[in-house]
């Protein structure tokens, strides 16, 4: 097994594309999308429902290698800026290390 | 000659609007009535993809000549405009911030689709016609009132913090956004392929046309309920504005429309375009370009307030006004 770095964001749908491009700049090799997730916060119930996206989230998952994870999350934080998200990154071990 | 009261109560009794009602006493009585989310983006789609169709057909068969021009010179001038009456109002009469302000009035400029295309059923049913080009007015509607709204906002921020006012993706969300694209698309296959081509795709597009608006403002109404039930940053005056603004962007509206020469039914749509406050393109605009104004006290005011409002009262009320003053 080898150790990377698992990030995840959960963010407002409408910034889900600048999380994306950020992370795949500063070298993500691969993501995973969870969209339409429903939850509640800091800024109350979170739906997605009456078609403009302002009140959906999705999910942002990438695992990246450990030399990059870094870069990665500040250049997430930065594409989010003030926008509703959390931000966070884990260990985990995965078989095929080349993927990542 | 349009009776207030008769059109008031056909509006009231329609299907449609029923179908609305439904919906938002389902939502407010927290019924487990749900219409999933891709299927109200499919009915939406079938929605503007029709209305667009049926315009450039309708065109095709009109013509057109340069006498559309006044018509599309003023929606944009209006959506251009109305946001600064919207915003003197909202900082005259509330206490909401310059942002907060500033993205509201936005959404007062820009444009609701739905409360369009109920309105369009309602002239339909009533049997007053309107021009095809105001569905291309729906479209250039849209986008004016984000850059005057983002103008606005930028009032409050230092200058040395002021960016650019549109990034590649804003760019992208307010002149590419789906409606857009559905609406001028539609609209070019419509005028492209002319009554023969709307006439195969009819029994579609124009034959389910009202029941699926039936289903769709269904889930507006649960959608509204929700919103106003959750909406805890809407004060008296800000609910206030939401009913009031409408009606001056009515009179704007009314007024433009007889300026360059609408018909009753044009002038009539004009007018519900310019009362109407768009909950679909500009919120996720606003998201995008000010994180900082509250997505609570926009969404819930024009989806809320302002459309259950037009829908219900404005469309039949407009009508009557407008017809009143023509006729």
């Amino acid at each position: 097994m080898f150790q990377k770095k698992k990030i995840e964001v959960v963010v407002e749908a409408v910034y889900l594309n600048r999380v994306i491009d950020a992370a795949v700049k500063a070298g993500a090799k691969g993501y995973s999308v969870i969209p339409h997730l429903t939850g509640n916060g800091q800024h109350g119930v979170r739906q997605g429902r009456g078609l403009s996206g302002a009140f959906e989230n999705a999910m942002f998952i990438s695992i990246v290698d450990k030399a990059i994870a870094d870069d990665v999350v500040k250049n997430i934080h930065a594409a989010i800026g003030e926008a509703i998200g959390i931000l966070y990154m884990s260990d985990v071990d995965v078989i095929r290390s080349e993927h990542f | 000659m349009i009776d207030v009261l008769s059109a008031a109560s056909s509006n009231f009794l329609s299907p449609t609007i029923l179908a609305f009602v439904l919906g938002a006493l389902a939502g407010f009585f927290r019924s487990d009535l749900e219409v999933p989310e891709a299927i109200t983006k499919g009915l939406s789609i079938y929605l503007m993809l029709a209305i667009g169709m049926k315009g450039g057909a309708s065109l095709a068969t009109s013509g057109v000549g340069l006498d559309v021009l006044p018509g599309l010179v003023a929606a944009i001038v209006l959506s251009f405009f109305i946001p600064l009456v919207a915003y003197g109002l909202l900082k005259f009469a509330t206490r909401l911030s310059t942002v907060d302000a500033a993205a509201v009035s936005a959404h007062y400029g820009s444009v609701s689709i739905v409360t369009f295309v109920t309105a369009t059923q309602f002239l339909t049913d009533i049997d007053v016609p309107y021009e095809a080009h105001v569905i291309a007015m729906v479209a250039l509607m849209e986008t004016p009132a984000i850059i005057t709204g983002l103008m606005l906002a930028r009032r409050g921020v230092a200058s040395r913090a002021k960016g650019s006012l549109f990034t590649p993706d804003m760019v992208r969300e307010i002149f590419f956004n789906g409606s857009i694209v559905l609406l001028l698309g539609g609209f070019a296959i419509g005028w492209a392929t002319g009554p023969d081509g709307m006439k195969s795709v009819s029994p579609f597009f124009i034959d389910p046309f009202q029941g699926v608006l039936c289903l769709f403002l269904l889930d507006m109404g649960l959608v509204a309920a929700h919103r106003l039930r959750a909406a805890q940053s809407l004060t008296l005056g800000v609910v206030a504005f939401g009913l009031y603004m409408p009606l001056i962007g009515a009179v704007f509206g009314a007024a433009a429309g007889l300026l360059v020469g609408l018909s009753v039914g044009g002038t009539i749509l004009l007018t519900v375009l310019c009362a109407s406050a768009s909950y679909i393109a500009v919120p996720a605009a606003m998201r995008l370009a000010l994180p900082k104004a509250d997505p609570g006290i926009y969404i819930p005011l024009s989806l809320g307030v302002t459309f259950p409002f037009n829908v219900l009262i404005g469309i039949p009320l407009y009508a009557a006004c407008i017809d009143a003053i023509v006729n």
